[in-house]
């Protein structure tokens, strides 16, 4: 069991116990999804990249962090802000040209729907989200920017521990659309990124 | 003063290697494309193909690359002798060079490494320089040879000039000598009336010719002389008698 795997347990450990806690020592009513005035997240996020593409050829992508913010604006639905940080490290140049690694970093804005558990302590919620991706590279010591635009489509399970307090799964796809000028033959391979990557964290209630 | 002087000093050496780096362009890449082909025209395979950028500027047949020159990308040809390569676009390059055929690893000793300078200098279109075709020509051994015969007193002064084994390819508008540029090696000696023969290991391309002038020295009078020697199919050397 290596560091992020042993990390990612503590976390769940942590909140599990939080929960616990709270839940044997509260006897106030509890709030429901739609007294609560929005949610922050932060997870720990496993990506893959897929695809005839740079990233899915060319790199080994390594945990990164996650973190979102929402508010709701209805009884189902909440509008939000998403940041993801990736560490890619290049493991194969052909049709790449020398770079050693690039941090991979995506802001989206995020429109979120609870499908279910609006009344309950386990919640559904589907998410789409548009934004902009951008790899800062490194040659060196030399750093270089390619950036582009982003769509993010996933599904979120979380369980309720108390009143401000919970965990959650999901599972997220992006499709990165980079601006990179190339020739014809070869933009294809260089601009379009497709990542799969579940996402495990704590989740904090606003209420 | 001298705490604030170290620091300075650093950062001044730190901003000058800095310079003589290549950076590169964000949000764009490269494609260099070509072929390459035997002296019968036939496509020649797995012929590696580097790609540099560098800060300097080298005239043709003066192929002295820095230390800090970068290797943007390196490929083999394919079974047609096609080779197709991806790099990230240098901002500040001065010379885009190829080395074909590369000496440390060449498809064939017996074959020309190709060093094709000022690649910026061509078209670039739709993000791409098409390099075109290369040959690239078969190298012999060749063994020349002088020797004394009749001749015991006469002191021989000697030179050779041939095609060099690196093929030059130029396509530097700026330096005044087309976009195609083979230049030439030699060497030179004396033979005195002391030694008898000399000996000397060339590796030349196939049907070129090898330039010699020499010269008779016989108590200050002289008169100088040319002569072609061309590397004939299944000849292994020539031996200049006097």
């Amino acid at each position: 069991m290596n560091f992020k795997e042993l990390l990612v347990l503590y976390i769940l450990a942590v909140a599990l116990s939080v929960g616990a806690q709270e839940k044997e020592t509260k006897d106030e009513k509890p709030a429901y999804y739609y007294d609560v005035l929005g949610k922050v997240k932060a997870g720990l996020v496993f990506p893959s990249a897929y695809g005839d593409n740079f990233l899915a050829q060319n790199y080994d992508i390594r945990t990164g962090v996650h973190l979102d913010a929402m508010v709701k604006i209805d009884k189902v639905r909440d509008l939000g802000v998403q940041i993801q940080g990736i560490q890619g490290v290049v493991t194969n140049n052909d049709n790449l040209g020398l770079l050693e690694s690039s941090t991979i970093t995506s802001a989206f804005l995020v429109l979120g729907h609870t499908l279910l558990g609006r009344k309950n302590d386990l919640e559904f919620n589907a998410n789409i989200g548009l934004g902009y991706i951008d790899f800062r590279n490194r040659v060196g010591l030399r750093r270089f920017n390619d950036s582009g635009t982003a769509l993010m489509a996933g599904a979120e399970l979380s369980y309720r521990l108390s009143n401000a307090f919970g965990i959650f799964i999901a599972a997220q796809s992006q499709w990165g659309f980079l601006r990179i000028d190339a020739a014809e033959s070869v933009r294809g391979f260089l601009r379009n990124t497709r990542v799969f990557q579940p996402i495990f964290g704590i989740k904090f209630y606003i209420l | 003063m001298r705490k604030l002087f170290i620091p300075l000093f650093a950062l001044l050496l730190f901003s000058a290697e800095c310079e003589s780096e290549i950076e590169f362009v964000g949000n764009q890449r490269l494609l260099f494309k070509g072929r390459t082909i035997d002296f019968q025209g036939n496509p020649l395979a797995s012929v590696p193909v580097k790609i540099y950028a560098s800060r300097n500027f080298f005239d043709s047949g003066d192929f002295n690359p820095s230390s800090n020159d970068e290797l943007l990308g390196e490929a083999d040809t394919d079974a047609d002798g096609s080779f197709s390569l991806i790099t990230l676009s240098p901002s500040n390059a001065l010379n885009i060079y190829a080395q074909i055929n590369t000496f440390n690893r060449g498809i064939q000793a017996n074959s020309t490494p190709i060093i094709v300078n000022g690649i910026n200098f061509l078209e670039k279109d739709d993000f791409t320089f098409d390099l075109n075709v290369f040959t690239v020509e078969a190298l012999r051994r060749f063994e020349l040879g002088i020797e004394r015969q009749n001749n015991t007193t006469d002191t021989l002064n000697y030179s050779f000039r041939y095609k060099p084994e690196v093929k030059n390819i130029d396509f530097n508008p700026y330096d005044g000598l087309g976009p195609i540029v083979y230049s030439d090696s030699g060497f030179s000696g004396v033979l005195t009336p002391d030694d008898s023969q000399a000996e000397f290991l060339l590796n030349v391309r196939e049907n070129d010719t090898i330039y010699m002038e020499y010269r008779l020295l016989n108590s200050g009078s002289s008169q100088l002389e040319a002569l072609q020697i061309v590397v004939k199919e299944n000849e292994n050397g020539f031996v200049f008698e006097f």
